[in-house]
C-alpha cells in the first residue's frame, strides 16, 4: 500500500483525524522551535534572529526530499499528492497582505495558534483578528470574485515552469537552501 | 545543535539531492520485467514481428478497449513470438505462457490506464516552453498514430478554485 493513505473524497472522519494528528505534530514542531514567540518572528525582519527562515526551509527540504524518495521507492503515489492551483496576482496580493499582517502582529496564523496554545495573550488577539479577517473576506468575496480567480495557472510546479527534471530542481533547491543557511549564520554573527 | 551535526545533515541533504538529480524522476523506475506504455507503443508502431501483446481480461474487455493487436491471454498458443507483453487486471502467471520456450515476458507498467494517459491522450500545458513543445511533438505523433488525441491543457480554464474538498 502506498501513501497518501487517505484518498480524496474518502471518509470525512478519517480525514479529520489525520488532519488532527498532522496539526498536532506541526504545532509541536513550531513550539519547540520557539516560533510561538512574536519576538522570535519579528527578529527575522530585523535581521536579529533568522530562525524562521532556517526552520521553515529545513522543513521544506525534509518534505521535498521525503516526497521525492518515497515516490521513487514506490511508497508514495506522487501523482495522488494534491497540488494547490496557482493564481498569480491574487496570491501575490495575498502574500503581500500576509506579510504586512505578520510584521504588524508578529505572528502568522500557524504560530498564532501555537502562541495562543502556549498561553500567550498576544496569540489570542492575533487569532481573534484572524477570524475577523476571514469573516470579512468571506462576506465580501463575491465583490472580488473576478480578481480572485484571475491569472490561473493550474497546478503549476517548478519543474514544469523551468522545463527541468524533478530531480534537478530538487537538487537546486537543496543547494539554494544550504547557501541560505550559511548566509543566515554569517549574517547573524555580524549582528551586535 | 553542534556544527558537526549540522555538517552531517548538510552532507546527507547534498547526497540525497545529488542522487535525485541523477535519477531525475520521483516515480519508481521500471522493474526488469516491465515495459512502459510509450515504449510498447513504439514497438507496436515499428511492427516488431517477434512481439505479441496479451490481454489477461475477458474477450468483451479486449474488444472494448484492448491495445492494438492484442490477443486474449487465455487463447494464446505457442508461436514464434520471442517477446510477450501482458496487461490486464487478472493475475499474470508466466508458466503457461512460456511453456518451456525461451521467451521474454514483460508486463505493461501501469496497464490500460498508462496506455490511455501516456499514449492515447498525452497532455501538455498551453504555457509550455518551446523546448517542452518540441519534446511533446513526438508523443503527439505517436498518439495520433494510434487514434488518440493529444491534449493542450489551458490552466486558466482548469481552475479548481470552486472544487469541493473535504476539510479545508
Amino acid at each position: 500500500m502506498s501513501a497518501p493513505l487517505l484518498a480524496e473524497g474518502g471518509s470525512l472522519g478519517l480525514s479529520l483525524l489525520a488532519a488532527s494528528v498532522v496539526g498536532i505534530g506541526f504545532g509541536f514542531a513550531l513550539e519547540r522551535a520557539g516560533l510561538g514567540s512574536a519576538c522570535k518572528l519579528i527578529g527575522q525582519f530585523y535581521g536579529r534572529d533568522l530562525s524562521v527562515l532556517k526552520v521553515m526551509f529545513s522543513a521544506l527540504l525534509v518534505a521535498m526530499l521525503g516526497v521525492f524518495w518515497l515516490g521513487y521507492f514506490g511508497w508514495l503515489d506522487v501523482s495522488a499528492v494534491y497540488v494547490p492551483d496557482t493564481f498569480l496576482w491574487p496570491q501575490a496580493f495575498g502574500a503581500a497582505l500576509f506579510g504586512a499582517g505578520l510584521i504588524v502582529a508578529g505572528l502568522c496564523p500557524g504560530t498564532a495558534c501555537v502562541s495562543a496554545a502556549s498561553g500567550r495573550i498576544d496569540g489570542l488577539f492575533v487569532l481573534f483578528g484572524l477570524l475577523v479577517g476571514m469573516l470579512t473576506v468571506g462576506l465580501g468575496l463575491h465583490r472580488y470574485q473576478a480578481f480572485f480567480e484571475s491569472s490561473a495557472r493550474g497546478a503549476w510546479t517548478l519543474p514544469q515552469l523551468l522545463g527541468l527534471p524533478y530531480g534537478v530542481v530538487v537538487a537546486a533547491v537543496v543547494v539554494v537552501a544550504l547557501f541560505a543557511f550559511v548566509a543566515c549564520e554569517w549574517f547573524e554573527r555580524r549582528q551586535p | 545543535m553542534k556544527p558537526a551535526f549540522h555538517g552531517v545533515l548538510a552532507t546527507l541533504a547534498l547526497c540525497a539531492a545529488a542522487l535525485a538529480a541523477r535519477v531525475g524522476s520521483p516515480t519508481s523506475p521500471l522493474a526488469p520485467d516491465e515495459i512502459s506504455a510509450v515504449e510498447l507503443a513504439e514497438w507496436i508502431r515499428a511492427r516488431r514481428t517477434d512481439l505479441v501483446v496479451l490481454d489477461t481480461r475477458t474477450a468483451q474487455a479486449l474488444e472494448a478497449d484492448g491495445l492494438p493487436g492484442a490477443r486474449l491471454a487465455a487463447d494464446f498458443e505457442a508461436g514464434t513470438a520471442n517477446t510477450l507483453v501482458l496487461y490486464g487486471d487478472q493475475p499474470l502467471t508466466a508458466a503457461p505462457l512460456l511453456r518451456g520456450t525461451p521467451r521474454r515476458l514483460l508486463k505493461l507498467h501501469g496497464g490500460i490506464a498508462a496506455w490511455n494517459r501516456d499514449v492515447l491522450f498525452p497532455v501538455i500545458r498551453s504555457d509550455a516552453s518551446q523546448r517542452q513543445q518540441t519534446q511533446f511533438a513526438s508523443r503527439a505523433q505517436l498518439s495520433r498514430y494510434f487514434g488518440g488525441s493529444p491534449r493542450v491543457l489551458d490552466p486558466g480554464t482548469q481552475s479548481h478554485r470552486n472544487r469541493s474538498r473535504r476539510g479545508c
